[in-house]
């Protein structure tokens, strides 16, 4: 093991300068730190403990120390274990503690039993269900007209494709033979005669019926769906199918 | 007669319910000078080092029970004092944003506050030139400078080998010496 010369020989080999130097302590302490520093370390590790009795220095041990310290160094165990925030706060602060159950806020009567539901709303709004029936009705409105376009295609395949044969056609297809704009001559023909087709063929006449009356401005809006579920229902209601029927 | 017992009965003692206390003030009255000294050097303030200090020794108390003895009591109270300067001085960088070497220059600004100051003066002169070292640089030289630690033991308290103590405080006795000279 080195000793103090083996050092000093050390850092004269290194720097003759910093070892001809005086070791000379520049800093200072305040008064009396060091006799009151033990007391302020046993009172830091009280603290930490959560425990007012401070300790004596060695040398300076009150009477009956001793015969209590197995007692207070078990108290200071138990002191060690987590508090709960009650005890704490009765420890810290007895008038906290005294004050800790008093409400000073208000709530308005009944806000916690429409909390939940009103949160449950928030977080999951009702879904608006749309009707798609506007499509659905201008779709209908073309697959009649689709329908009587394939009727009379059929017709002229029939007509052009066996001139032998002498087929008799009804009088709304041959005039639709002649037809240069659909729209125009469907237009024309009598919803009685259209009824009398579509039952022929299989077609749920009141859907049909509805599909081939709607306007479309007449029609709910958009708005009016989400404003008001049953829309549609109204709107239905108010065209009065079975009268269109006859 | 008990302000003569050595670490190795001081310990025992601390086992002892009944003694654990006294012993441990015993051991804070035989090592509390040396380690507050060790810390100022690293610290320079007075309060820093004192909160540095109460703050070593507290964790001292929680963590003396588990202390195995297979180093000695005062290497084991270098080191935890010497990690704590180094912590210490870490929360000052982060605190205050800055870099290691800002950190320094704060050190050395530190120092020239002190009423004492007077940069004339080779002492003052020299802990200028010491708050100038990379902070592991500055461990190792005050302990072998002021504490005169053999480099076996600095070894046990930094957990450095001895081949490395021993570069490191020769880069510090010249740059110490550089900056003595040449500023």
């Amino acid at each position: 093991m080195e000793n103090r010369n083996d050092i000093l020989n050390e850092l004269e080999m290194l720097s003759p300068v910093i070892a001809a130097m005086e070791k000379v302590n520049v800093f200072t302490v305040p008064q009396g730190y060091f006799e009151h520093l033990g007391a302020d370390i046993m009172m830091g590790i009280e603290t930490e403990n959560g425990s007012n009795n401070t300790p004596s220095l060695a040398g300076d041990v009150p009477a009956g120390y001793f015969d209590n310290l197995a007692g207070s160094i078990l108290a200071k165990i138990k002191t060690q274990q987590p508090a709960d925030a009650a005890t704490e706060i009765r420890a810290l602060s007895p008038m906290l503690y005294s004050i800790q159950n008093e409400k000073v806020y208000e709530v308005p009567t009944g806000y916690f039993e429409g909390l939940s539901e009103a949160v449950l709303n928030a977080v999951n709004p009702p879904v608006k269900v749309v009707s798609m029936k506007r499509r659905t009705a201008v779709f209908f409105k073309y697959a009649v007209a689709a329908a009587f376009t394939g009727m009379m295609a059929l017709g002229v395949f029939k007509f052009t494709g066996n001139p032998a044969e002498n087929v008799e056609l009804p009088g709304y297809v041959t005039d639709g033979l002649k037809v240069q704009d659909v729209d125009q001559e469907l237009d024309k023909i009598e919803d009685a005669e259209i009824v009398k087709f579509l039952e022929a063929n299989g077609t749920d006449v009141k859907t049909a019926m509805v599909a081939g009356s709607i306007d479309e401005n007449e029609l709910p809006s958009q708005e009016d769906y989400l404003m008001d579920e049953k829309a549609l229902d109204k709107y239905l209601n108010s065209i009065n199918i079975d009268e269109q029927k006859k | 007669m008990t302000e003569h017992l050595d670490d190795k009965e001081l310990l025992l003692q601390f086992r002892e319910p009944a003694t654990k206390e006294r012993s441990f003030t015993l051991i804070l009255k035989k090592y509390q000078e040396k380690l507050y000294w060790h810390i100022r050097r690293m610290v320079v303030s007075h309060e820093d080092a004192n909160d540095v200090l109460q703050n070593m020794f507290i964790k001292v108390w929680k963590a003396l029970d588990n202390f195995r003895e297979d180093s000695q009591l005062y290497t084991w109270l270098y080191r935890i004092a010497t990690n704590e300067c180094l912590t210490f001085l870490e929360k000052e960088k982060k605190r205050s944003s800055v870099s290691l070497s800002d950190v320094e220059t704060g050190l050395s600004n530190k120092l020239q506050a002190d009423k004492h100051f007077d940069a004339n003066k080779l002492e003052w002169k020299l802990q200028v030139a010491i708050q100038q070292l990379p902070e592991k640089q500055r461990v190792v030289f005050n302990l072998r400078y002021y504490e005169e630690m053999p480099y076996e033991k600095m070894s046990k308290v930094l957990e450095t080998s001895e081949g490395a103590l021993k570069a490191s405080y020769h880069h510090a006795v010249k740059k110490i010496e550089d900056f003595i000279l040449n500023r």
